[in-house]
């Protein structure tokens, strides 16, 4: 029961990749989640942070949003005749603390177009980012900070 | 009844195996038992096989080979068989006195019951292949026996020698016996038997004789086959006496009266035979006289009475057929008895060299007594056994069986080795037993125990009771042994001690007082105590038989091995890849090949630029391979999802699954083997390559360009011609119905074709333990020995910065990868989970699955390393492996118990609450057991190349460490 909530979304997973989400099926995916959680029992740690969906949906919002904004702002970069562009890593200092956090806001950093997360340090104090135009660094960073690591430290942090 | 006789030493022998070493007496007394109650067996089926009377037990075996459990019981084989238990009886109360207090016991009764079983069913046997197999335990238990006394390099030698003879004679007769069966078309001993004249007149007559020959002179220790005999010697003497003298020795001959009827009587059996046994009867004794070894003398007087008997047998007369069957008899009793004595000599005394012993009849009397009755016998004194057959064999000897040189010399051969054999067994008596006290011997000898003199005791009574009154006793059993051989051809015999004066007597006479003068004109060069005849004693069986197995098995083996051995792998892949493409090629030559016009229609571009992309793929993969390994691979990986996509696109997604998840841990393997490969050589520039470089490049290229042409050719072939009506569209119609699954690949993978499977999900474990095996042994290349540069260059930063301990950065690096591939671990199970599950109607199955599940583990090590893993998750794949292979045969041997042939599927749909209904074939835990076994294959060689970078290459590191030292 201490991992109910990952088993909870392995049963959302399994749904998904079985294309069915009859109680029946569901039903069978959470005892497969349960199963393959039981696999690596002893390496799980109790779930310490409390989830919260409302800020998780404002997560995700903000998400779709960075993705639609970036993805039009690296398109008219790329077409344009003279590409004014000058990429380079700037490093960014990381608030979050937990693994589950980093990596949850290095892969949105990837995901979104013109950025991409390229190595956290290994005091899991910086994050390393390259940016296809890292002209202002400062701002790229405001970005982050008040973006995506915000909202992650709601969804998540205690 | 037959059956439980043929059994019951099987069975014995496996349980005195459970026996407590240090109970040498219950042990004993056990085997004894078992040998006793087979006698009495023997004793009871008597009265069933008189008057040419056939008992017989049948059992199907594989009768479509032609191969029956038949077993048959006549007048002959009950005399072997008698002869086969009692003397048996009597060597096991011998063996308890005679073995020593270390001495493993069990082993050797547990052996001693094997063989007793072997030979049993060497006579028993009613099918030609039974008979062989029977014939080969025969020769592997010896091997055993001789080898017994394992710590002393005589007897392993001896085994060896004795097992390479028999065993090479056995396949030349299991070959002879597979040609007897097509010419007869039966393997059954009856319808054999039957047909003497159809095989006689057979042309392939000729191959059988030698071959059945080379089998049974090999095993009756023949001239020039016998050297492995006197090495036999090396075994415990109880086994000598049993084994080499009274039972397994005469399956050569058993063998040679046994088909007696159907091969014998025309002139390429009398020469092959009668040389073969003339020369062995005449050297046999002659090497005799001059052995030093008590027991090699009874080695090699064995060999001269197997010669006698062989002579007897080659001369085609049913008289003759008759003496040789009274011999085989007489033979056992006294040269069983004769080793048992040598034995007790040995035991008593501490040595078996005849140049040591000397008058020890003033210390033994009773078995010097019994030894000397044994040995007249032996010589052919009368009024013993011995005496009755070699009058026979003198009379029969006399006599024109057919007009040749061979048969002329024949009575003057068998005179002088009747001289021989006088003189070696009054050599034995008067060496030993008589003259000075003996000096510096190991033990005092004294009498042996009560109970181990009775063996001889009761054989040396035989001998005489036989000897004197042969009608009474002995007759009967002889006649009924000699009607089953010979049927309506049973001459008239007498078998009587005076015939009056006739020209055998005079022989005997001859043969005993030119005997008694030949050894005491030849005692003064045997006390000089040279081991060997003169002149033969240069030539040695048995050196030249070393020479030739080291020719064959070293030099010729090794130089094999250099040529075509793994060391050089570039010649040994030509020659893989040019015997391919010829066992191809030939046969389209030869049939003719014609290909059908190539017709272009119908072309979808994104098909094709999909397949010009795979196809530059695999040409860059190919041409990148020299340079740049990794590209290459990234190369073939793409080439490999180009497949991958074009079984989508045509409409095969089981293919389409399985070639991705194979494609994905081909990948990682190869790119975890990749470290270990030595360093590229550096390419000089195209005008310093040296011509014969070139011209080696070229042919390879040709090679395989026409390897890889040739491959396509035969697809296209192939994929033009019409697809005829196969067994596929009976899959397609049944699947459902019969195998109850959707996903028709799957139905036939673990149901239709599921033994298939089975075969190859073990052939994937042996192929995985295999890896796992060389890669145990696996030292790298120097240069690739050391950890790789990016490892060092992290390691250098950890060890440059003082806040940093060793192996942070290396634990440190990928960081945001290895975290999510760790998540990854529970979805790649529900993955694998779901592949399987709907495998049986839907693209999937136990392979896929076992796959997908090998990727989450890979991507685990990936992630963490080796350590980490291992630290948190529970790996056993050699465990996996065999579970999954065991669920997969007891799920088809399940089959058994509800009354249906192996693997039969059984498939129905099970009713579950919430869930609702499920099918439930019992496939499904057959591809329960294939998923367990793949995902056990795979990680099992994923820890293989794994464990490399674990392991410190000790091997090399010291010698390395030491020139350091050497330097400073």
């Amino acid at each position: 029961m201490k991992f109910l909530a990952i088993n909870l979304i392995l049963t959302v997973i399994w749904g998904t990749i079985s294309a069915s989400f009859t109680p029946a099926n569901l039903l069978l995916g959470f005892a497969v989640g349960a199963l393959s959680l039981w696999l690596i029992r002893r390496e799980l740690k109790p779930v310490t942070y409390p989830i919260r969906p409302l800020r998780l949906v404002l997560l995700l919002a903000l998400f779709i949003k960075e993705l639609a904004v970036s993805a039009t702002k690296v398109a008219i970069l790329v077409t344009r005749k003279k590409m004014a562009l000058k990429p380079g890593i700037f490093a960014y200092p990381l608030t979050a603390r937990s693994d589950f956090e980093i990596t949850l806001l290095a892969n949105l950093i990837t995901l979104t177009p013109g950025t991409l997360s390229v190595d956290v340090s290994g005091d899991r104090k910086t994050l390393y980012v390259h940016a296809l135009d890292c002209a202002d660094p400062g701002a790229l960073r405001q970005d982050i900070a008040r973006g995506f690591e915000r909202r992650i430290r709601e969804a998540f942090e205690r | 009844m037959l059956l439980i006789f043929l059994l019951a030493p099987f069975g014995g022998s496996l349980l005195v195996l459970f026996f407590p070493s240090d109970q040498r007496g219950a042990t004993a007394w056990f085997a004894g038992a078992i040998a006793f109650v087979c006698f009495l067996l023997a004793a009871g089926i008597y009265p069933f096989v008189t008057a040419g009377g056939v008992l017989r037990f049948e059992l199907d075996w594989i009768p479509e080979l032609g191969l029956n459990l038949t077993l048959r019981m006549d007048g002959f084989a009950w005399l072997f068989a008698t002869l086969i238990t009692a003397i048996g009886v009597l060597v096991v109360l011998y063996a308890r006195y005679y073995m020593a207090a270390e001495d493993p016991i069990p082993r050797f009764f547990a052996l001693f019951l094997a063989f007793m079983g072997s030979m049993l069913g060497v006579v028993l046997s009613g099918n030609l292949i039974l008979l062989a197999v029977f014939w080969e335990l025969t020769s592997i238990v010896s091997f055993l026996l001789i080898g017994y006394w394992h710590h002393n390099a005589h007897a392993r030698d001896g085994a060896r020698i004795a097992l390479t003879m028999t065993g090479m004679g056995g396949l030349s007769m299991l070959i002879g016996l597979l040609l007897i069966g097509r010419v007869v078309g039966s393997y059954e001993l009856d319808a054999v038997l039957a047909s003497g004249d159809a095989i006689r007149n057979d042309p392939l007559y000729l191959p059988i004789l030698i071959l059945i020959l080379f089998g049974a002179l090999t095993k009756s220790a023949q001239f020039p086959f016998h050297f492995w005999l006197p090495h036999a010697m090396a075994a415990p003497t109880p086994v000598s006496a049993y084994l080499h003298s009274a039972t397994m020795v005469k399956a050569g001959v058993f063998l040679l009266a046994r088909l007696w009827p159907v091969m014998a009587g025309t002139e390429a059996w009398f020469w092959i035979v009668g040389l073969a046994g003339l020369s062995t009867l005449l050297l046999g004794a002659y090497f005799a006289i001059f052995q030093q070894d008590l027991k090699g003398l009874l080695a090699y007087s064995t060999i001269s009475h197997l010669g006698l008997i062989t002579v007897l047998l080659s001369l085609g007369s049913p008289l003759a057929a008759v003496a040789a069957v009274f011999h085989i008899v007489n033979h056992a009793t006294f040269k069983a008895s004769l080793f048992m004595a040598a034995g007790i000599i040995d035991h008593e005394t501490g040595t078996r060299d005849m140049r040591r012993l000397s008058g020890l009849f003033r210390y033994m009397p009773i078995t010097a007594t019994l030894a000397m009755v044994a040995s007249a016998a032996m010589a052919g004194v009368p009024l013993l056994n011995g005496f009755l057959s070699k009058e026979m064999f003198f009379a029969e000897a006399i006599e024109t069986h057919l007009v040749n040189s061979l048969d002329t010399i024949t009575p003057y051969v068998a005179t002088i080795a009747g001289m021989f054999a006088v003189t070696y067994s009054l050599r034995f008596i008067h060496s030993v037993f008589f003259g000075a006290p003996p000096a510096d011997l190991p033990k005092r000898p004294h009498e042996p125990p009560r109970w181990m003199r009775a063996p001889i005791e009761f054989l040396v009574l035989a001998c005489l009771i036989v000897g004197i009154i042969p009608g009474r006793t002995i007759g009967p059993f002889l006649h009924t042994a000699v009607v089953s051989i010979l049927g309506d051809r049973t001459p008239d015999y007498s078998l009587a001690v005076w015939h009056g004066w006739n020209v055998p007597l005079i022989m005997s006479f001859v043969a005993l007082s030119g005997g008694v003068g030949l050894y005491f004109l030849m005692r003064s060069y045997l006390a000089t105590g040279i081991e060997g005849p003169p002149v033969f004693r240069l030539l040695q069986g048995q050196r030249i038989f070393e020479r030739v197995l080291v020719t064959l098995s070293w030099k010729w083996a090794r130089s094999l091995e250099q040529r075509f051995g793994t060391r050089r792998l570039q010649p040994q892949m030509l020659l893989l890849v040019f015997l391919a493409v010829s066992a191809a090629a030939v046969p389209l030559f030869r049939r003719g090949f014609e290909l059908p016009p190539l017709v272009i229609r119908g072309i979808d571009p994104a098909f094709a630029l999909l397949w010009a992309l795979g196809i530059a793929c695999a040409v860059g993969a190919a041409y990148q391979a020299k340079f740049h390994r990794l590209f290459a691979l990234v190369l073939l990986g793409g080439a490999g999802l180009i497949t991958c996509i074009t079984f989508v696109w045509l409409s095969a997604p089981d293919l389409a699954v399985t070639q991705l998840l194979v494609e994905i841990v081909t990948t990682v393997l190869i790119l975890l083997g990749l470290r270990w490969l030595p360093k590229r050589i550096e390419e000089s520039r195209p005008e310093d390559i040296p011509l014969r470089v070139r011209f080696r490049r070229l042919r390879d290229f040709l090679l395989a360009l026409a390897a890889g042409g040739g491959m396509s050719l035969i697809a296209y072939r192939v994929m033009t011609q019409p697809t005829p009506e196969t067994i596929a569209s009976y899959f397609v119609e049944r699947a459902y119905s019969e195998g109850g699954g959707a996903n028709v690949v799957n139905v036939i993978l673990v149901d239709f074709r599921g033994f298939d499977t089975l075969g190859e999900v073990a052939v994937l474990s042996i192929v995985a333990l295999t890896v796992f095996a060389l890669l145990l042994r696996f030292r790298p290349h120097p240069d690739s020995q050391d950890i790789p540069l990016q490892q060092r260059v992290q390691n250098a930063f950890d060890d440059d910065h003082p806040d940093r301990n060793a192996g942070d950065s290396i634990a440190e690096y990928l960081h945001i990868p290895s975290t999510i591939m760790r998540w990854m671990f529970p979805v790649t199970g529900m993955l694998a989970a779901y592949l399987f599950l709907r495998g049986h109607d839907l693209p999937g199955g136990g392979f896929a699955a076992g796959i997908a599940m090998s990727i989450g583990f890979l991507l685990q090590y990936m992630a963490g390393g080796t350590r980490w893993v291992e630290e948190r998750l529970r790996i056993h794949p050699l465990r996996w492996m065999s579970i999954g292979l065991l669920v997969a045969a007891a799920t088809g041997i399940g089959s058994w118990v509800f009354g249906y042939p192996f693997l039969t599927s059984h498939s129905q749909y099970a009713t579950l609450p919430i869930v609702g209904k499920v099918p439930l074939a019992s496939a499904i835990l057959f591809d329960l057991g294939v998923f367990s076994l793949v995902l056990g294959a795979t990680v099992l060689m994923l820890i293989a190349l794994a464990h490399q970078s674990v392991r410190a290459p000790r091997a090399h590191a010291r010698p390395a460490r030491t020139e350091r030292e050497a330097a400073q």
